[in-house]
């Protein structure tokens, strides 16, 4: 058992990983040097919150963090084992070769635990080294770390796998109900309005944050403590990093983790198959309507997208999120700076924080577009036979995934134009800057999977968690995002407001023609030569 | 060599013109402008000259022969105004005059020689366009040693700094961003010797530039020594470019520019931008700039690879390690002493955290009577930072490289797309390209010497593929895994690309004409991918969208199919409720929607039930009874034998035989026993 096991492992994580083109020494420099970068980068802030921010970067704090990283750890692997695990599309390839599903199940949950481990080297590694160095290191923190960075990973999956049955077993309900979905969907947005309102409404105008600062920061801190009680488990867990550690701690942390691994091992494991095979024999029916003309090629390819996204439920959901999260946090963020008040130079401020804020979040949604090429899969080769100038179907994913994103957009102006004070002019030139940059880093996202795409791969696997060009385009957007911030900040500052307006809105028009220019220069030149 | 001596004496001694601010001294605004442009002119004759004697470039000769002559003669002539210029009002006769008239008799002289040969030798074949170029590019090389003194001397101060991102500031960091893509994009496509040759002139140009503002007596003061970073560029450049010093050069390149970017987005310059120091200092950092990346960008050298920059890195280190010493020993004797900024606060005030860092880390001694004041932690966070500064320029270097090559594939090939079009009208004279290319190929496939090699493997999965295939006909292709029939199929029906060769589909070539090509065909993937969120129906109607069937027609046709196939009940269902055998059907019916001439099956009856196998089968016959061609590619002997009008067994990559299954039956051959004598 143990050797099919290590067959399957090794396979998938060979599948995985490909040959590197660079010398193996030129990639681990490269790695280490990004490890400094980011420890450096998370030591400042630290130093930040710290030294600035008078939020106390000590054991409790750690306590707090690592907290949160592992519900945030835990939530995010809860659904991507429910895509890997009960979804891949390699389940069928993985089952039919001579191993048991137990095998199989635990096969993949070591592949995702070593996904995971090597992920945690660039996120947890320089958070536990920054706060060490913030702290005081010692050996015995260094050592403990290493303990740790296998056992945080372990922890999150074996929770993820746990959880992501009732997880499956709930969606497989909501699919047959979807009248219950949307209830419950309206139930729950319901609530959070609510709750957003309510919260935002306890913000004292006007916020005056120096004078509140310290009762603000003492409150959060206090938060901290009151939340660490609660903790148990995770407080042995870092325990561990620090003198005083006892034996009790590693007994509690390796007693959590062997009650998840029975859990699985009982649990989740007996069930795996019965809940993968529910899935894949499950379909439904469409009532059908005849077509009274032909649809233009465009047209079609609009029409094919829609419907894709609108029965891929995953896919679906992500819109949605991007669709809400957008005039959410739009309005959260400018309830708090509408209740300060700011003189003309804190308004350009404002401005260029909405820039910032309002582009990461496009950057987030964006990223499907930058599995745009990868996600036909197999079905590719209609594309390629088809006597259409099917380069076109490029421009279809792109005005759905722009239509999705400009109504974010718009909504978030809309929540914005509720509490700000700001300008009206300010307001419609923000609108245009984010659209310009939006449908620019749009662009950008879909060239990355034009020139790499990734066709097999999730072709096999049926996710974009693999995609490399996902995480490109999260990174130039977030970069992208930086940038003008910066640039806003500099020009706002420097050349006063019509100014700093004009010089952002020719940035944007100038950056939106550029990208524009290249990707069709690029969609022109290599979507035929596409092979797989 | 007499007239660079005379030029260099004089380099480095300065002028009683250099105080004059706005046209107000002892020199009236003519007199100060044509000085000036006589100075100008002559520093970029020097530069000039001597290059030209080492290079084969026609443009620098004729600088010698028709330019140096003439701005000599004029120095000559207005030798008194030149000597005012340089000493002052009444300038005593002395050495200096002596080594002006001297530098100029010998420019003379020089400049006569060239143009005598020239007359003699009756080298005036296009000398109109010749004098025209030569003169253009003396402009060119006049803004390279552009007169530092000049806009001083005629307009004073402009009240302005080249500081914190003013008007000047930015104009200043344009100008040294545009100057080298300008520059490599005039130069990029000439020969060898004139991207030397500009590469020369350039350096030598910001050497002269560089000593414009020393004098003897300021460059043998310790502040006044060039061991500055951007300092050692000017000669470092020059050294590595003149005798071809790789090591020199990337040292250069991944430090040099590092620091000189630094310097241009944090000038440590507060005079007026018109003054002779500002305009020193921005000549200077934009020399130390772009003068190495332009010895890439000109590939006179090549693209470093980590084993240069780590080169790099090694003479850095010994730099810095001299600098240390230097700067601690010699501000014994100058308190201005600062290399590499590691003396002064200039650093600190720009980053206030390091000032700890500095003040309260020092290691002091005494050696000799000298104290020796070594700041090490900030000596070592400088270093660092540094290192960290090169190792992400070299990623930056990287990346753009990567953009630019990318960008040059991408013109390749849009021009290689240009040049397929305008070889296909030549072929096609008057007839429209939606015509067929081969108008006597409309009922037939023809694969013509076809090859197929993927990505950059020598080994050919496919090789010098011959067939023709005719309408009516039941056409199989059998082979054993791995044979090519699938590669051959995708070639044709245009999934990937064709290596060599031809292939055309009822006279249109799929290469050149691929829409047309693709019109003429129904394709069934050897996959069964289909859009599985997508219904049956759904999925059919998207592909007859794509291929332009009217309404009307395709739901007659999906109504028949669907009746044949027993599949009614269930075309209004998703796709991935299916079984592999509806798969299949869906497929066939979406490939036979619009009654395609060729019908291209790729191993179509794996893993199908006998019902399902059979109507495929049917429907295979039928089609080619109607005057089509069923192309087909399959590994099942069987099923060859009994549908196919003729077959080709392929093996390894290449074609083995084509057959007609009569003749096989007639001369009673199996066609297992054929196929085995193959594999």
């Amino acid at each position: 058992m143990l050797e099919r096991i290590k067959i399957l492992i090794a396979m998938q994580l060979r599948d995985r990983h490909r040959r590197r083109k660079v010398h193996p020494l030129v990639f681990v420099l490269l790695r280490v040097l990004a490890v400094i970068c980011i420890t450096a980068g998370v030591w400042v802030v630290f130093f930040f919150f710290n030294n600035i921010m008078a939020l106390r970067v000590d054991r409790a704090f750690l306590l707090f963090l690592v907290g949160l990283i592992l519900l945030i750890s835990v939530i995010g692997n809860t659904n991507e084992l429910m895509k890997t695990l009960y979804l891949g599309k390699d389940n069928p390839i993985l089952f039919a070769l001579p191993a048991n599903h137990s095998e199989v199940f635990l096969a993949k949950l070591a592949v995702f635990c070593i996904d995971e481990f090597f992920k945690g080297l660039y996120t947890l590694l320089p958070i536990f080294l920054a706060f060490g160095l913030f702290a005081g290191l010692t050996v015995g923190y260094l050592l403990n770390l290493i303990l740790l960075l296998v056992l945080l990973p372990a922890l999150a999956v074996l929770l993820g796998a746990v959880l992501s049955m009732p997880a499956m077993m709930i969606r497989h309900l909501l699919k047959r109900l979807p009248w219950l979905t949307l209830i419950l969907g309206l139930i729950a947005g319901g609530f959070a309005v609510w709750g957003l309102i309510a919260l935002m409404a306890l913000v004292p105008v006007p916020l005056r944050l120096l004078a509140l600062y310290t009762t603000f920061m003492g409150k959060v801190n206090v938060f901290i403590s009151e939340v660490n009680q609660y903790l148990f488990g995770v407080r042995n867990l870092v325990n561990l990093l620090f003198a005083g550690r006892t034996v009790w701690d590693y007994l509690i942390v390796l007693g959590i983790l062997a009650v998840l691994s029975v859990l699985v091992y009982f649990l989740a494991m007996p069930f795996y198959f019965r809940i993968v095979a529910q899935y894949a024999e499950s379909t439904s029916s469409k009532r059908h309507r005849p077509d009274k003309k032909a649809r233009t090629v465009f047209g079609t390819f609009c029409l094919k997208e829609i419907r894709m996204i609108f029965r891929t439920p995953s896919v679906l959901g992500s819109y949605l999120y991007t669709l809400i999260s957008f005039p959410v946090l739009m309005y959260v963020v400018n309830t708090l700076f509408a209740a300060i008040n700011t003189d003309l130079q804190g308004d350009l401020l404002v401005i260029s924080f909405n820039v910032l804020i309002g582009l990461v979040l496009c950057a987030a949604g964006n990223s499907m577009c930058a599995n745009a090429v990868s996600s036909e899969g197999m079905e590719f080769w209609v594309l390629k036979t088809a006597p259409s100038r099917t380069y076109q179907i490029a421009w279809a994913k792109i005005l759905v995934n722009g239509v999705a994103s400009a109504l974010s957009v718009l909504l978030g102006f809309v929540t914005l134009s509720l509490v700000t004070d700001l300008s009206w002019t300010d307001r419609v030139f923000l609108l245009i800057t984010l659209l310009l940059f939006d449908f620019a880093h749009l662009l950008w996202s879909f060239q990355f999977d034009l020139l790499d795409p990734h066709i097999l791969d999730f072709a096999v696997r049926g996710t974009s968690a693999s995609n490399p060009n996902v995480g490109r385009s999260v990174g130039i957007g977030l970069l992208t995002a930086l940038i003008l911030c910066l640039f806003c900040v500099f020009f706002f500052l420097k050349e006063g407001w019509m100014g700093g307006w004009i010089r952002v809105l020719c940035v944007a028009v100038a950056f939106c023609a550029i990208r524009l220019v290249l990707f069709t220069a690029n969609l022109r030149v290599y979507f035929k030569r596409i092979e797989y | 060599m007499i007239y660079l001596s005379c030029f260099l004496f004089g380099l480095f001694r300065s002028d009683a013109l250099d105080g004059i601010a706005g046209g107000v001294g002892f020199l009236s605004l003519p007199e100060l402008i044509f000085v000036n442009l006589l100075r100008w002119l002559s520093a970029t004759l020097v530069v000039a000259v001597p290059v030209g004697a080492f290079l084969k470039l026609d443009v620098l000769k004729n600088i010698t022969a028709f330019i140096l002559p003439v701005v000599c003669l004029l120095n000559i002539i207005f030798l008194n105004l030149q000597m005012t210029a340089r000493l002052g009002p009444d300038p005593a006769f002395g050495v200096r005059t002596v080594m002006v008239a001297l530098e100029n008799a010998a420019g003379l002289g020089l400049g006569g020689f060239c143009l005598f040969r020239k007359i003699r030798d009756r080298d005036f074949e296009r000398i109109g366009r010749r004098i025209g170029l030569m003169f253009g590019i003396f402009g060119l090389l006049m803004a390279a040693n552009f007169s530092q003194t000049l806009f001083y001397n005629v307009f004073g101060e402009i009240g302005a700094e080249t500081t914190d991102f003013s008007l000047v500031h930015r104009l200043a960091i344009y100008v040294s961003v545009l100057a080298p893509l300008l520059i490599t994009w005039f130069l990029k496509d000439k020969s060898y010797e004139i991207r030397y040759g500009a590469l020369l002139l350039l350096s030598v140009s910001a050497f002269v530039s560089y000593f414009y503002h020393y004098t003897f007596e300021s460059i043998i003061q310790p502040t006044g020594l060039p061991f500055h970073l951007c300092n050692t560029a000017m000669f470092l450049s020059a050294i590595a470019v003149i005798f071809k010093q790789k090591e020199v050069f990337y040292f250069t390149y991944m430090v040099n520019v590092v620091g000189a970017f630094c310097a241009i987005l944090l000038p440590n310059v507060t005079d007026d931008a018109f003054s002779l120091y500002s305009f020193h200092y921005w000549i200077n950092h934009w020399y130390a700039f772009f003068l190495p990346i332009l010895g890439v960008s000109l590939k006179i050298f090549e693209r470093p690879t980590f084993k240069l920059v780590r080169k790099g890195i090694v003479a850095f280190s010994v730099y810095f390690g001299l600098m240390i010493v230097l700067n601690a020993w010699l501000v014994n004797y100058d308190p201005g002493v600062d290399y590499f900024f590691l003396n002064s606060n200039f650093l600190v005030e720009k980053f206030t955290f390091a000032r700890s860092i500095k003040e309260d880390f020092i290691l002091t001694f005494t050696l000799n009577g000298l104290t020796f004041n070594i700041y090490w932690l900030y000596d070592i966070c400088f270093y660092a930072a540094y290192i960290l500064l090169i190792f992400l320029t070299w990623l930056v270097y990287s990346y753009l490289y990567k953009v630019a090559d990318h960008y040059k594939e991408v013109l390749v090939l849009e021009q290689a797309d240009r040049l397929q079009i305008r070889k296909l009208r030549a072929q096609m004279g008057d007839r429209p390209l939606d015509q067929p290319v081969n108008p006597e190929g409309v009922d037939m496939i023809r694969i013509n010497h076809f090859a197929k090699r993927y990505g950059r493997s020598d080994r050919y999965a496919v090789k010098d593929v011959t067939l023709e295939v005719h309408d009516g006909e039941v056409f199989g292709f059998i082979g054993h895994n791995g044979a090519g029939k699938s590669t051959t199929i995708k070639s044709l029906v245009g999934i990937q690309s064709i290596t060599e060769g031809s292939m055309e589909i009822c006279g249109y070539d799929i290469s050149r004409q691929p829409l047309e090509a693709k019109m003429q065909i129904g394709y069934v993937s050897d996959n069964h991918a289909v859009y599985e969120h997508l219904t049956g129906r759904e999925y059919i109607g998207y592909v007859a969208d794509l291929y332009r069937v009217p309404a009307e027609e395709r739901e007659a046709r999906i109504a028949k199919y669907a009746d044949m196939f027993k599949l009614t009940d269930a075309l209004d269902r998703e796709i991935r409720g299916y079984s592999h055998g509806m798969k299949q059907k869906v497929m066939v019916i979406a490939a036979l929607i619009h009654n395609p001439k060729v019908w291209v099956l790729d191993e179509p009856l794996t893993g199908l039930d006998p019902t399902s196998a059979f109507q495929i089968k049917e429907c295979m016959r039928e089609h080619a009874a109607n005057g089509n061609i069923v192309f087909f590619s399959s590994h099942v002997i069987e099923v060859v034998e009994k549908i196919c009008d003729r077959i080709a067994i392929i093996a390894k990559g290449e074609i083995k035989g084509v057959y007609r299954m009569e003749d096989l039956k007639k001369e009673q051959v199996s066609l297992e026993e054929l196929y085995m004598s193959f594999a």
